[in-house]
């Protein structure tokens, strides 16, 4: 269970599936999560956690270590949350009560109410973004992932991700600073 | 607020919560492809046509090359067989050729024997003509002997015997005479036709010399009177050497002054060119009466 997910996923391609279910325990969450933030419900959420990981199977052969398991995973993952976006089509910035209800339940990172409050708009502001510029925020802030990272997944120069970080943030700034947000 | 506290926040977001029994179904539907083979195991795994696709295209394009060469060498050694015929063939054509040129030059022999036979034929019939008018020369002497004695007749019977006037004995030297003149008179008439067209080039004078009328007169032929038997003018360089039978009187002369005043005139028919571009016929009788001097030129006096 210590193994690095690199020397698992080379088990793994050796056809070692216990190497390939401890890949799933360190990764499952996370690509679970990206998911069901991007989707916005756990059965779309499981739906496409499930592709992705049946796509990482079909192409672990190809997969050359020359980025982190991480990423690597996150970028296929990307590419099935674009596929099925691409079918689906959801109506972009529909209101999602999940960030509401999660932010209040159990134990929180936020001190007092009132900023809890303000995270949650925050988080459904960020719902709000541009397309690419949401998905730079899931990756770098909600996913964990470097810059560098980001790229790699989405594909895109670092510069590009910290231009659209940087528009994400302003965009946040100037909207949360709407009366909105200023009364709460 | 600010970004270092929206970073924050964003950092901060909540955890998700996975479902329980997602991990398990994850784990039930793993499906791990075959062990990674070797290199020459996956050669080998591939299509056959596609394997072999590399070699095949060489062995085609190479197979492809051999035959345009082999073509290329069948149409070259085709080429140089017709060459060589060909070159067998020429070397009979010089027998031909000095056959042809033999050829020929007998028929230009034919046609030269042709045409000398038909100088022979005329030759023959002038010479048949030439005898039969050999035999009627005694009848025209005795013709001319007739004539003769008749003219001496009238003249004695008319009682005008004139020992200086020459009997005119020849109607045809008479007629030529008549010709003659007229030609003259033509001449004249051309040259007055010249000057003028000269004249009007010029301000409306007339020409000092006839050399300067090479322009306006088509030939210098005209510059020698049909009777001038001593001179022979074919040419402008003879104009200018003074061989011209006729004799400019006003050289220079203006279309304005009398009409009369005589331009150009013949010394052997007394023909007069006015500068009004007439040709009076006279005589010299006629010239002793009627031709004055008037400020240094000829004017007819009518």
């Amino acid at each position: 269970m210590n193994d690095a997910p690199e020397e698992l996923c080379d088990r793994a391609k050796a056809g070692d599936r216990a190497a390939a279910s401890e890949l799933l325990v360190l990764f499952h969450k996370r690509v679970f999560a990206f998911f069901r933030r991007l989707c916005r419900n756990h059965e779309d959420a499981e739906d496409l956690t499930q592709k992705t990981f049946s796509k990482a199977w079909a192409s672990l052969p190809s997969y050359n270590g020359r980025s982190s398991f991480s990423t690597w995973i996150h970028g296929i993952g990307y590419h099935v949350y674009v596929d099925w976006r691409r079918k689906k089509n959801p109506v972009e910035g529909k209101a999602d009560e999940w960030w509401e209800t999660c932010v209040g339940e159990g134990p929180s990172p936020f001190e007092d109410a009132a900023e809890r409050e303000l995270a949650s708009q925050v988080y459904a502001l960020v719902e709000q973004l541009e397309q690419g510029s949401r998905e730079v925020v899931h990756l770098h802030y909600y996913q964990g992932l470097s810059i560098q990272e980001t790229a790699d997944v989405l594909n895109i120069a670092t510069s590009t991700v910290k231009y659209r970080l940087r528009g994400a943030l302003g965009d946040l700034r100037s909207k949360s600073a709407e009366p909105k947000l200023r009364a709460s | 607020m600010n970004d270092e506290k929206l970073e924050e926040i964003l950092r901060k977001s909540p955890r998700v919560i996975v479902p329980p029994g997602v991990l398990d179904h994850l784990q039930s539907q793993i499906c791990l492809p075959s062990a990674a083979p070797s290199r020459a195991d996956s050669f080998d795994a591939r299509p056959w046509l596609r394997r072999w696709l590399p070699a095949l295209s060489f062995a085609a394009f190479f197979v492809t090359c051999l035959v345009a060469i082999g073509i290329q060498v069948s149409i070259l050694s085709e080429l140089k067989r017709q060459n060589e015929a060909l070159r067998i063939s020429t070397q009979g054509i010089s027998p031909l050729r000095a056959a042809n040129e033999e050829y020929k030059r007998l028929q230009a022999q034919g046609q030269e024997l042709e045409r000398l036979r038909k100088d022979y034929s005329d030759l023959k019939r002038l010479r048949a003509e030439v005898g039969q008018l050999r035999g009627q020369l005694p009848e025209v002497e005795k013709l001319r002997a007739d004539n003769q004695r008749l003219t001496t007749e009238i003249a004695a019977r008319s009682g005008k015997s004139d020992p200086g006037e020459k009997p005119n004995d020849d109607f045809f030297a008479e007629a030529q005479a008549k010709a003659e003149r007229i030609q003259c008179v033509n001449n004249l008439k051309q040259i007055g036709l010249a000057g003028r067209i000269w004249a009007g080039d010029n301000n409306d004078r007339f020409p000092l010399d006839f050399l300067s009328m090479t322009n306006e007169l088509n030939t210098p032929v005209i510059l020698k009177c049909p009777a001038d038997k001593a001179r022979s003018v074919t040419n402008w360089a003879e104009v200018a050497a003074g061989n011209v039978s006729y004799q400019m009187d006003a050289p220079g002369s203006s279309e304005a002054e009398n009409p009369d005043t005589v331009f150009v005139e013949c010394p052997i028919h007394h023909n007069l060119l006015l500068i009004d571009g007439s040709v009076q016929q006279t005589s010299l009788e006629f010239l002793s009466t009627h031709l004055k001097v008037v400020n240094g030129r000829k004017v007819l006096v009518r």
